[in-house]
């Protein structure tokens, strides 16, 4: 919408300024010229510090993905097209990382999410203690990855001297060796101890954002408490739910400090992550190649974030007609 | 606001304290993993490495032991100070970036501000460790391996897009018309941000900021890639504590503690603001 | 359909010392609308919730019928309620929303479609069933939350300010809609508002509140002409009631001129042993051009019908005003000198509050 400055607002004295008058209004300064500008300037440093930070890598990892890059042995480098990527659906390891990372995700996001969501149910009600049950519960958040890995793996489920074995124990069943065993299955275990609080505050945010007179008509309705949660708290619960499932794949598909420190990639439990480590800078250093599997994994991710965008101006337009 | 938090007109009182049982129970189970690794910082190794005990006699030996400093080996006071600049100002600099930013995707709303909000989400789509490779090697021709400024560098670039997801949200919150009175009366951009958006959004900056702290202090991938010979992190000195000869559970349990403590306190004493925030930043 | 009553009933929040609801006890009849009327503050809302089941009681009973619900569950009452702010269900259609509490009760699919058919006819919201609420205007709302309690049958409605969210014109033309609406149903109503007038419009009964204290419950018309005290005298009517403290003498001044009361009222004052009261007198009650009062015009409402003349005079050392409503139009403008004089009832109040005496009164030349 384009306000043509009044003529007046023309006049401009020989030092440059304009004539003294009557203000102009707000309006003539944001004409067509000017406001696509200044209203960017604010994002910019943001975008190209980010631009900068994430686009430069990216094509570098096309350019290397072309060739047959190693260190060990140091050949020279050559440019080899396609062959990387075409070795790739043979790559039974790629493979399996790619079913791991599949079913390590969606099943910490799915566990954390539940059980988050009863967390979140049981702690919207008045108890004794509250305050200090919720602070207990969102402590795993805040521990450091490595230290969690670490502290599951020697102290929890440690064979040996294991708190988990100590327990099963008592109740007459064998030591189980969990890492060992089941490396997959223990890593998802300490992500979910990790995420539940996540989800659960998340969760809790939307329970608490429910107006409360919609529930007392509820109650005047004649619902049941588990009635009113199915029919009225559950579909206002899902844009909560979408959000938490958004943002704990987004952290969890990248996971790699506690399977680094865990299994070190023991069998069936290396994800993408920790593959691609593995290939490059963590001793394999076939950079061609790894590259080649990043540059996958990366349209796989924006495959998976184009749905996710779906959700996320579902969730934006909601702002609208609110 | 909204919530069923009180117990209603002929509701049974035993609802209430079967909730509450069933929440300590799980609040207990969650807390008993940090709860175990803080008691078995105060044993000695012996201790630490036989069936699990509840009653020993405790020592700080353990937190000794970490905390000495040994020449050639990565020292908590050096990991410590290196993890305490580079979470500083990491977490300053995305502030900085992203009020700016978000005001630009709030208050103003540029243009096809959703294709941006996306673009900054679709960064954490890629994987860090995609990344990670040609970071190295920028990393080692404009020599800043081993630094802290890399860390910096870094931290800020994997925080900034949730920053500003979350900080723009909280802008939203705020009224049209306060915003609308301050420009009319003459505030540009710094100035509304002044008068206008910061005091309202104290709580969600702040809220936002612990985030980010607790992001990147806990941040190890890139740090061990990066900086395993200089500029190291709190999480990299954790894991030197593992050793593969003799025990060291009750040692790495006192690392932890230390590693960890920081963090928690701040997000103990943030709770309220952290669930506000992520309440408030996350739909809206 | 059913009685309500209230028995003593209290409410005191944690942590308050004085009471939301204090004591309540009124009795509504069966098929009567009841308006609770009062300032912000008053208890009104409380005591409905206090009937919905949505607070407690710290004392005292409500009976439904010969039921005492005081600690029933709201679901087990058989009530229905229109909120304030309407509380339509955000995710419900239209259609969903009203037949919400039928499919609790387990009403079957076909009836309950009937009836939510027949209610939407009702209150013409038929090319609405199904919408949802974010996509209606507040008048349509409003009328969802009211079609969501007509669906019922209930034993009581209960309705906490349903009308107050809307503008002034939809307010009035919806006022009558529902009087004749709860006419038809003859369901036993309890209405919450703060609008005086609206009370008096609608209800058989009204009830008036203050500070959770019941001052009075009668027809509109004894609490127009029979006030119980102060605060209902200048509560309701609009404009409100002229009061003027006086002192006790023989006679009895105001603004320098000596009231000549009536017998009626002489009589009661003989027994009055204060040495103040209070006169009080409606617009429609004094009126100005010819009399023994001298005062001067401050500003003139002229509404077509009719106008509101608002004078000032000296009384007591001060000056104060008094309302006149006169037939328009009304010849006079600001600072015109101008005469009081009475013509209609006066009524007689303790300074504590209560009414000593109504009559008639004049002012002597």
């Amino acid at each position: 919408m384009a306000v043509q400055p009044p003529a007046w607002a023309n006049a401009v004295t020989e030092t440059g300024r304009p004539e003294p008058g009557p203000v102009p209004p707000a309006a003539s300064r944001h004409d067509e010229l000017h406001r696509p500008w200044r209203t960017r300037l604010p994002l910019l440093p943001a975008l190209v510090f980010t631009v900068l930070l994430t686009q430069i890598p990216f094509v570098m990892n096309i350019f290397y993905s072309l060739t047959d890059w190693t260190i060990v042995p140091p050949l020279p480098r050559q440019f080899i097209g396609l062959d990387n990527y075409r070795a790739l659906p043979d790559d039974q390891f790629f493979r399996d990382a790619a079913r791991v990372t599949v079913v390590m995700t969606v099943s910490a996001v799915l566990l954390s999410l539940v059980l988050g969501t009863l967390l979140a149910v049981l702690l919207d009600r008045a108890f004794f203690g509250r305050g200090i049950a919720r602070t207990l519960l969102i402590t795993p958040f805040l521990i450091m990855p490595v230290v969690a890995g670490l502290v599951w793996k020697n102290q929890m489920l440690s064979s040996l001297y294991g708190v988990v074995n100590w327990v099963l124990e008592r109740i007459g069943m064998e030591p189980i060796e969990f890492v060992s065993r089941y490396p997959l299955a223990s890593i998802v275990v300490v992500l979910v101890w990790q995420w539940t609080p996540f989800m659960m505050l998340i969760m809790l945010a939307g329970l608490q954002s429910q107006p409360a007179e919609v529930l007392e008509a509820a109650k005047v309705d004649g619902a049941t408490g588990f009635g009113t949660f199915r029919q009225l708290t559950m579909p206002h619960l899902r844009p909560y739910m979408e959000l938490g499932t958004l943002l704990g794949t987004i952290y969890l598909i990248q996971v790699f400090d506690q399977v680094a420190v865990m299994t070190g990639g023991g069998p069936g439990s290396t994800n993408i992550p920790y593959f691609v480590y593995q290939r490059s800078i963590g001793g394999g250093w076939e950079f061609g190649k790894a590259s080649a599997y990043s540059i996958v994994v990366v349209i796989a991710s924006i495959i998976v974030a184009t749905i996710a965008l779906r959700v996320l101006s579902r969730l934006l337009k909601g702002e609208e007609i609110a | 606001m909204g919530g069923s938090s009180e117990r209603g007109v002929g509701e049974r009182r035993s609802t209430d304290v079967v909730v509450g049982i069933i929440a300590w129970l799980a609040a207990l189970v969650f807390f008993f993993p940090v709860f175990w690794m803080v008691i078995s910082s105060f044993k000695n190794e012996q201790d630490a490495n036989t069936s699990p005990k509840l009653f020993f006699s405790p020592t700080l030996e353990r937190y000794k032991d970490v905390t000495e400093s040994t020449t050639g080996l990565l020292s908590f006071r050096e990991a410590f100070t290196n993890s305490f600049w580079i979470v500083t100002v990491s977490t300053v600099v995305v502030l900085v970036l992203a009020i700016p930013a978000a005001y630009a995707l709030a208050i103003r709303p540029v243009p096809k501000w959703r294709d941006v909000l996306f673009f900054f989400i679709s960064t954490k789509f890629l994987p860090v460790v995609a990344a990670i490779l040609p970071l190295w090697i920028l990393a080692r021709d404009f020599d800043l391996l081993n630094t802290r400024l890399v860390l910096m560098i870094l931290y800020t670039g994997m925080n900034l897009p949730l920053a500003i997801w979350m900080l723009r949200s909280f802008f939203q919150e705020i009224p049209r018309e306060l915003i609308e009175a301050a420009e009319i009366d003459g505030a540009g951009l710094k100035g509304q941000l002044a008068s206008v958006i910061l005091p309202i959004a104290v709580p969600g900056i702040a809220a936002t900021a612990l985030l980010c702290v607790i992001f990147a202090w806990n941040e190890y991938f890139y740090a061990v890639q990066l900086n395993p010979a200089g500029g190291s992190t709190i999480p990299i000195w954790v894991t030197t504590n593992i050793s593969t000869r003799g025990n060291f559970i009750a040692k790495l349990s006192a690392a932890s503690v230390l590693a960890t403590l920081p963090v928690v306190l701040a997000g103990w004493l943030a709770q309220k603001r952290m669930i506000r925030g992520l309440a408030m930043g996350a739909i809206k | 359909m059913a009685s309500v009553q209230f028995v003593s009933a209290t409410r005191l929040y944690p942590g308050t010392h004085e009471p939301a609801v204090s004591n309540l006890d009124l009795e509504i009849h069966d098929g009567e609308l009841l308006v609770l009327v009062g300032p912000s503050g008053s208890g009104k809302s409380t005591a409905l919730r206090m009937l919905a089941g949505l607070e407690p009681l710290d004392n005292g009973a409500i009976l439904i019928g010969d039921r005492d619900v005081s600690g029933v569950r709201p679901r087990d009452r058989d009530i229905a309620m229109v909120f304030q702010n309407y509380a339509l269900y955000p995710q419900l259609s239209v259609a969903e929303n009203m037949g919400f509490a039928l499919k609790q009760q387990k009403v079957p699919k076909e009836e309950r479609r009937a009836r939510v058919r027949e209610a939407a006819r009702v209150l013409d919201l038929e090319p609405f069933l199904d919408r949802k609420p974010r996509n209606l205007s507040g008048g349509q709302r409003q009328r969802v939350a009211m079609g969501r309690a007509i669906v019922r049958k209930p034993q009581v409605y209960l309705m906490d300010e349903p009308l107050s969210n809307l503008d002034a014109k939809l307010r009035v033309q919806t006022r009558t809609e529902l009087a004749e609406l709860q006419a038809r149903l003859a369901v036993t109503t309890v209405y919450v508002t703060h609008d005086q007038v609206e009370a008096m419009t609608m209800g058989h009964r009204v009830a008036v509140l203050r500070d959770g204290l019941l001052q009075q419950c009668d027809t509109p018309h004894a609490l127009y002409h029979e006030p119980v005290n102060l605060f209902v005298a200048g509560f309701i009517g609009s404009p409100a009631m002229n009061l003027y403290p006086c002192a006790f003498g023989q006679p009895v001044l105001l603004g320098g001129c000596p009231l000549d009361f009536d017998t009626e009222i002489t009589t009661r004052l003989t027994s009055f042993g204060g040495d103040r009261l209070v006169v009080g007198f409606r617009p429609e009650a004094v009126r100005v051009g010819e009399g023994p009062l001298a005062a001067h015009v401050r500003t003139v409402e002229d509404l077509g019908s009719e106008a509101f003349v608002h004078v000032a005079f000296d009384h007591e050392s001060e000056t104060v005003s008094a309302v006149s409503k006169m037939p328009a139009p009304f010849k006079g403008v600001t600072g015109d000198p101008i005469d009081l004089q009475i013509t209609g009832t006066v009524h007689v109040f303790d300074p504590a509050g209560s009414r000593i005496a109504t009559g008639t009164a004049r002012f002597a030349a």
